[in-house]
């Protein structure tokens, strides 16, 4: 199960929106090995029946009230982060052709 | 050399006008000049700030004012904590020119209560790494030996302290990153329980692990720091309410400890020995001391590093190259992101990231994802038991003395498995807390304490007893 090859890694990549360098994918595929390798040894316990822990304090549906909230933080302030923006909108490459 | 070792130190100083807070922010910002060329621990300056900071404090005192318990104190943080209008990088090629816009919350309480940020430090990429070596930018040295790494992800934090550049520093905990460099560096390094400490404002690396570190130069210190960070946040929704937030009491009796005996397995003969003459230095100060066996504590670091890289999956999906950051130009916008990603990321980021997509991924889920979140029950139940019987339980904070650098940089499991004895307190969500210890030729070691979940105070009042017990003189390090 725990064997995963570079066409799998390229694949991953895909999902992952990264670029993997082919010069480097065989040493990527090889350390991805070792991590599965390694995890594997989970496998040996016995947790048949056990309730999977997502959050470890007991804390339940965290609500607050359904009301607006302003950020205190300008619109301007944010978009100068963005590196394209213009006219208040952040620049992207065509979606639709 | 800056004079005061501790806040308590420096507080009285401060108080009795032998110097004022412009003087001692102004000492440590002039430690940056003489020693980071050796250490690389800073990663950005924030004098002019600072000096601000220290001005208006100055003058403030001066009118009589009453100041907050850290006025004046200077601090260093992680680069993974959010100051307005500052750099703030995670130590990753994919933020190095971001500008936070808003200050974390852990960073507005200690501000408030007077504490002057002098500088944030060095840390392993998005805190993925246990020496610093996953920095983008450079590895920081041990100040006991600078052929050793400092620890991480905190690194520069524990490094930091103890070459006195600020007197208390902030970082993260998600699997022992602040714990295993303050071991490493000889200072105390302390995990909260998850949720005591708002993350709002500070760069996310596995959410349902992710805690923030208080690093000083005593559990004194470190209980007082972490006093005021700690409380209920709207910003975070998994931040708990404790009826007290007051660590600074002290309990009279000495507490019902045990060694974890799985912990104590396979060290090496002068590690284990180092540890069994601190257990037995305790004994004759009066604790009992007992053992306790936690039989799947071993599967902890495999199910650590099945659930981190999953989340760190997700959470670094918001670096695209778009909204802020880092960007690779291309020729379309799907090719935007994978450009961007591929080329500013590390080596040890992408490794998390196709891991954690790999075992979230539909077919895997159940073998991978599912089943370490099963054996993280386990490991809670466990903890549960033993805290029935025992007040605190304890052991080493990492099974070795610090690593020489490039000793393990090029075997992800051998740097996993620095982490082996810290990450069960993340899956289970208790506070633990590392204090200093001698180690072989002239090293540091931690000795790492856990309580129950919410009884931080409880943890602090043990550890500074142990901190007195132990009477630890390290050899002094040559600044």
């Amino acid at each position: 199960m725990s064997s995963i090859n570079p066409k799998q890694v390229s694949r991953i990549a895909e999902l992952a929106n990264l670029t993997i360098e082919p010069a480097t994918l065989d040493e990527t595929t090889a350390g991805l090995n070792e991590v599965l390798t390694f995890v594997e040894q989970l496998q040996a316990v016995d947790a048949s029946g056990i309730e999977p822990t997502s959050q470890v304090t007991g804390l339940i549906d965290v609500l607050r009230d359904d009301v607006v909230i302003r950020s205190p933080i300008s619109r301007d302030e944010l978009l100068k982060r963005s590196p394209h923006h213009t006219d208040g909108q952040i620049v992207v490459k065509r979606v639709l052709k | 050399m800056t004079a005061y070792l501790t806040i308590k130190e420096a507080r009285e100083a401060l108080e009795a006008g032998s110097i004022t807070a412009r003087q001692l922010v102004q000492s440590h910002l002039d430690q940056i000049d003489k020693v980071d060329d050796a250490y690389k621990i800073v990663v950005s300056r924030m004098d002019e700030r600072a000096l601000e900071q220290a001005d208006s404090i100055d003058a403030r005192r001066n009118s009589g004012e009453e100041l907050g318990p850290l006025a004046g104190i200077p601090f260093t943080a992680k680069d993974m904590f959010l100051i307005e209008g500052t750099q703030t990088t995670a130590a990753s090629q994919i933020l190095k020119d971001f500008i936070a816009p808003y200050s974390s919350t852990a960073i507005t309480k200690l501000e408030a209560a007077g504490a002057i940020c002098i500088a944030k430090v060095n840390q392993d990429e998005f805190g993925h790494g246990a020496s610093t070596e996953n920095s983008s930018f450079v590895t920081t040295r041990n100040p006991h030996d600078v052929e050793r790494v400092a620890g991480g992800s905190s690194g520069g934090s524990a490094a930091a302290v103890a070459a006195r550049i600020g007197i208390f520093s902030v970082g993260t905990d998600t699997g022992g990153s602040s714990r295993q460099p303050a071991a490493f560096c000889g200072v105390v390094g302390m995990k909260p329980t998850y949720g005591l400490i708002s993350r709002y404002g500070v760069i996310a690396m596995a959410s349902s692990l992710d805690t923030i570190g208080t690093l000083g130069n005593s559990v004194d210190d470190v209980s007082l720091v972490c006093s005021i960070m700690a409380g209920q946040d709207a910003h975070d929704a998994t931040t708990i309410k404790l009826d007290n937030y007051d660590f600074s009491k002290r309990q009279t009796k000495p507490p019902r400890a045990a060694v974890i005996k799985q912990y104590m397995e396979n060290l090496e003969p002068e590690i284990k020995y180092s540890y069994e003459q601190a257990f037995e230095k305790l004994r004759q100060a009066g604790w009992e001391i007992g053992e306790v066996s936690l039989d799947t504590v071993s599967s902890a670091l495999p199910a650590y590093y099945i659930l981190t890289p999953a989340e760190i999956s997700s959470n670094l999906e918001r670096y695209d190259g778009i909204r802020y950051g880092s960007s690779d130009d291309a020729p379309d916008l799907t090719s935007v992101y994978r450009h961007t990603r591929g080329k500013y990321f590390g080596p040890e980021a992408i490794r998390r990231i196709l891991t954690g997509t790999y075992v979230l991924s539909a077919g895997y889920y159940d073998a991978y994802y599912k089943k370490a979140m099963q054996v993280r029950t386990i490991v809670r139940k466990e903890f549960d038991t033993a805290f029935k019987k025992f007040d605190i339980i304890i052991g080493p904070t990492a099974p070795t003395v610090a690593f020489k650098v490039g000793e393990n940089s090029n075997d992800p499991i051998a740097m996993y498995l620095a982490d082996i004895m810290t990450v069960a307190a993340n899956l289970a969500g208790v506070p633990s807390i590392s204090i200093p210890l001698n180690g072989p030729h002239d090293l540091p070691l931690g000795l790492q304490l856990m309580s129950a979940q919410k009884n931080d105070a409880g943890l602090f009042s043990a550890a500074e007893r142990a901190e007195t017990d132990l009477a630890t003189k390290l050899k002094e390090i040559t600044l």
